[in-house]
């Protein structure tokens, strides 16, 4: 049986000329049936033959993350199945991701500095319509003194630096001359507070402060959220308080604008402005049209390019791991792979030398190895959740004995020995018949870790609830009733008064019940007494069978072995060097290595101990497969109490909101506590029960799992 | 005697499944012997499950005795 033990594996060497090495990788890298050994492993990552290509592949897939999160950030979708296009080099697509980026990023920052002194207008729109609400009231109380208007560019330092038409406009230079001037600008609401007092007191009280807040909100450039805004102005006089008063809106944040005082002259700058932003719309409109179409035609290749990109990284970080023969132009590895994958990589070099033009051919051959062999199981979608189990624990020693072969049908059995209701049972297999049905459909999407888990153990899932039915039905339990399915039950009054079925009890007057527990002990005082010694012998002998179980496996051990020993070495003088077949039974190391005699009292007395270590570890293990007993009573009593306690009591009103309520209360109970909070409990005690108890007798799990070198199994990181 | 009958029914059961199992997925050698394996396998649980049940309420110690309310 090949699940039993790991498939044969050879170790092998490769020399493969350079020109046909990328091909001859990616090929391998294909097929997926090849581990390659790092030949290299003392060398820092910097020192390897291929670490420009390898900086070069990082560069690329920067450059198409990047370009994944300016999409994802547009909001556009992309489409799931993209059209086929033909294949591209490697450096062209370089090229090509070069100049996107480039475009991309000079585009972004177009529209950043459109996007700024759009802003800024917005804000010289409102101070316009507010500020020009004050300063017509205060003219109307002014007195006949000459005002000078000043008209000053107060901003911030790099407003200067962008100067619109508007402020050409302007008469440049202030005035000197002494008067009331105002400063008008705008300003987060939370700081107006503050920032009136602190004008106050810089100005001395000699100042006049009106606000207003602005309706729209606006987009804070600093902390980029949405942020109410109030207009204000300030009247004052002196040159030294505009001074302080500009330090402070400086210090502030606060954005100062320029109000002409003339009605006309405001209306004017009020129509230019208006007509500003409306351009600048215009133009920010297409500017994001035009990078959202770059975008869209970016992402059609993306996911292509993605997987192109990782593909060749890999490659390069496998050739990294071959030595390069710089005399001899060739690159060599040594890997391990599978017996009967030998002629599959023949023609796939083969194959890699004719596509490469090379004139020499790649050299494949099998070697000895020192050190032991990588453990590998050829699983299917359905013996693969079990190999998982027991690979948890630890994965199987080169051709040791796979517990996942008997794992695959105790343990859901164990599973049910404590879970056993046929009612919930069902429910189980509706689930698990649901995950099956979408495999397809699940198995390409991206599911959340719960899910992922619950789908990768969908047969698990199962078989789990399979042995469930059975085992409700043998403890006749359906959601905690139980039934006369097969036949009568074997217990009856002992007379036709029944007068002592409440103290004597009921007699048993025919054959025991045919299959399983007898419908009569639900609901009476001695169910418990009865149930629990029942379950406990079903413990106790169930952990006896595992205990004689495993002493064949122990004690006939070096009686096999001397036999093996003395049939390799009858021809010892003819013993051939470097054979690749190893006996599967065997220990082909220790065999081949030591040639000494075979001490035979050696390896007894090593099996004695293993003995006695088992019959100490029997005796812990009785404690611990009764829990196999104490789970499925809990299971019971917890189905009898949401039965009785919510279902029967809610039922016994007439009232149907509270049966309705009961109803309810029962389905969310028996959902999530008992399908899922018993199911996980029963299967980590029943995992448990096999790590500990079954594996530990005779498992080392001490090997190392294949991992060959396969682009189906590159992570798929972001999509 | 009841016993007996059933076991046997068990065992005819098992044979049943094997039978299936090889007339439905006749994988080769290797995957025959795996799944034999797990056809006797889980026969054996099963039949080990009702034996248990059984012989327990064959020659019972207790009766059930009926609580107040039945």
């Amino acid at each position: 049986m090949d699940f039993l033990r790991s498939e044969k594996m050879i170790f092998v060497q490769l020399i493969i000329p350079v020109e046909s090495a990328h091909r001859a990788v990616s090929y391998i890298g294909e097929l997926g049936l090849l581990q390659f050994k790092d030949l290299n492993a003392d060398k820092s990552p910097f020192q390897r033959t291929f670490v420009n290509q390898v900086k070069r592949c990082g560069e690329m897939s920067r450059k198409l993350r990047f370009f994944k999160d300016q999409i994802t950030k547009a909001g556009i979708v992309l489409p799931v199945r993209p059209a086929p296009q033909p294949d591209i080099d490697l450096e062209e697509l370089e090229i090509q991701l070069a100049e996107h980026e480039h475009e991309l990023i000079e585009m972004n920052a177009n529209s950043e500095k459109l996007r700024q002194s759009y802003s800024e207008l917005l804000e010289f729109k409102m101070v316009l319509q507010k500020a020009g609400g004050f300063l017509v009231s205060a003219q109307s109380h002014t007195v006949a003194q000459e005002r000078e208007l000043d008209e000053n560019i107060y901003s911030k330092d790099d407003y200067a630096d962008r100067a619109s038409l508007l402020e050409q406009e302007m008469r440049p230079g202030p005035s000197n001359q002494a008067g009331l001037r105002f400063i008008s600008g705008i300003i987060c609401t939370s700081k107006i507070l503050r920032f009136e007092r602190m004008l106050f007191r810089a100005t001395r009280g000699n100042m006049l402060f009106n606000q207003a807040p602005s309706e729209k909100y606006a987009i804070d450039p600093m902390s980029t959220e949405m942020v109410e805004r109030t207009v204000f102005v300030v009247f004052f006089s002196g040159q030294q308080a505009k001074t302080k008063i500009m330090r402070i809106c400086e210090a502030f944040g606060a954005n100062c604008y320029p109000v002409p005082e003339d009605i006309t002259k405001q209306r004017q700058i009020t129509q230019e402005v208006l007509s500003r932003l409306s351009e600048l719309e215009t133009t920010l409109d297409a500017g994001l049209r035009h990078r959202n179409k770059a975008l869209t035609s970016i992402g059609f290749h993306l996911r292509k390019w993605t997987i192109m990109v990782r593909k060749e990284k890999a490659v390069y970080d496998t050739l990294n791991m071959l030595n390069f023969d710089v005399t001899k132009k060739c690159l060599v590895g040594e890997g391990w792979c599978p017996i009967f994958s030998k002629p599959q990589i023949h023609n796939v070099l083969q194959r890699a030398t004719l596509d490469s033009n090379s004139q020499v051919g790649i050299i494949f051959h099998v070697m000895d190895a020192v050190e032991s062999p990588p453990t590998y199981f050829r699983t299917n979608c359905f013996t693969n959740a079990f190999q998982e189990i027991v690979d948890a624990y630890g994965v199987a020693r080169y051709q040791e004995a796979n517990p996942a072969v008997y794992t695959v049908i105790t343990f859901p059995f164990l599973f049910a020995v404590m879970f056993g209701d046929w009612g919930h049972g069902i429910c189980l297999l509706l689930g698990a018949i649901i995950l099956i049905a979408r495999e397809n459909k699940l198995g390409s999407q991206k599911l959340g870790s719960f899910m992922e888990m619950a789908f990768g153990g969908r047969y698990v899932i199962l078989l789990m609830s399979l042995f469930s039915i059975y085992c409700g039905l043998i403890y006749n339990e359906f959601f905690s009733v139980p039934y006369h399915i097969f036949g009568g039950t074997a217990y009856k009054c002992r007379d036709t008064t029944c007068r002592d079925a409440h103290t004597a009890g009921l007699v048993k007057y025919r054959d025991p019940y045919p299959f399983g527990v007898d419908p009569s002990w639900r609901g009476s005082r001695s169910e418990l007494p009865f149930l629990n010694s029942l379950k406990m012998k079903m413990s106790i002998l169930l952990l006896l069978l595992a205990i004689v179980a495993v002493p064949w496996m122990l004690l006939p051990k070096p009686f096999i072995l001397r036999k093996q020993h003395l049939e390799r070495f009858q021809g010892r003088t003819y013993r051939m060097l470097g054979t690749s077949e190893m006996d599967p039974d065997g220990e082909p190391d220790s065999a081949r290595q030591h040639l000494e005699e075979f001490n035979f009292s050696e390896v007894f007395v090593h099996q004695m101990i293993h003995s006695i270590e088992f019959v100490l570890g029997a005796v812990s293990n009785t404690a611990s497969y009764l829990r196999l007993w104490a789970l499925s009573l809990a299971h019971s009593e917890l189905s009898t109490v949401f039965y009785e306690k919510v279902l029967l009591l809610a039922w016994g009103y007439d009232n149907i909101l509270i049966r309705l309520i009961g109803l309810v209360v029962f389905a969310f109970a028996t959902a999530f506590i008992l399908l899922m909070m018993e199911t996980l409990s029963a299967f980590l005690h029943a995992l448990r029960l096999h790590w500990v108890e079954f594996q530990s007798k005779f498992y080392h799990g001490d090997g190392y799992k294949f991992k060959p070198f396969s682009f189906a199994s590159l992570p798929d990181d972001d999509d | 005697m009841g016993f007996l009958i059933i076991s046997l029914i068990f065992t005819m059961a098992g044979v049943i499944a094997s039978l299936a199992a090889r007339i439905c997925c006749n994988k080769g050698p290797s995957a025959n012997l795996f799944h034999l394996t797990l056809v006797i396998t889980a026969t054996i649980c099963c039949w080990m499950m009702w034996a248990i049940v059984y012989l327990a309420q064959l020659k019972p110690l207790i009766v059930p005795i009926l609580s107040e309310g039945e």
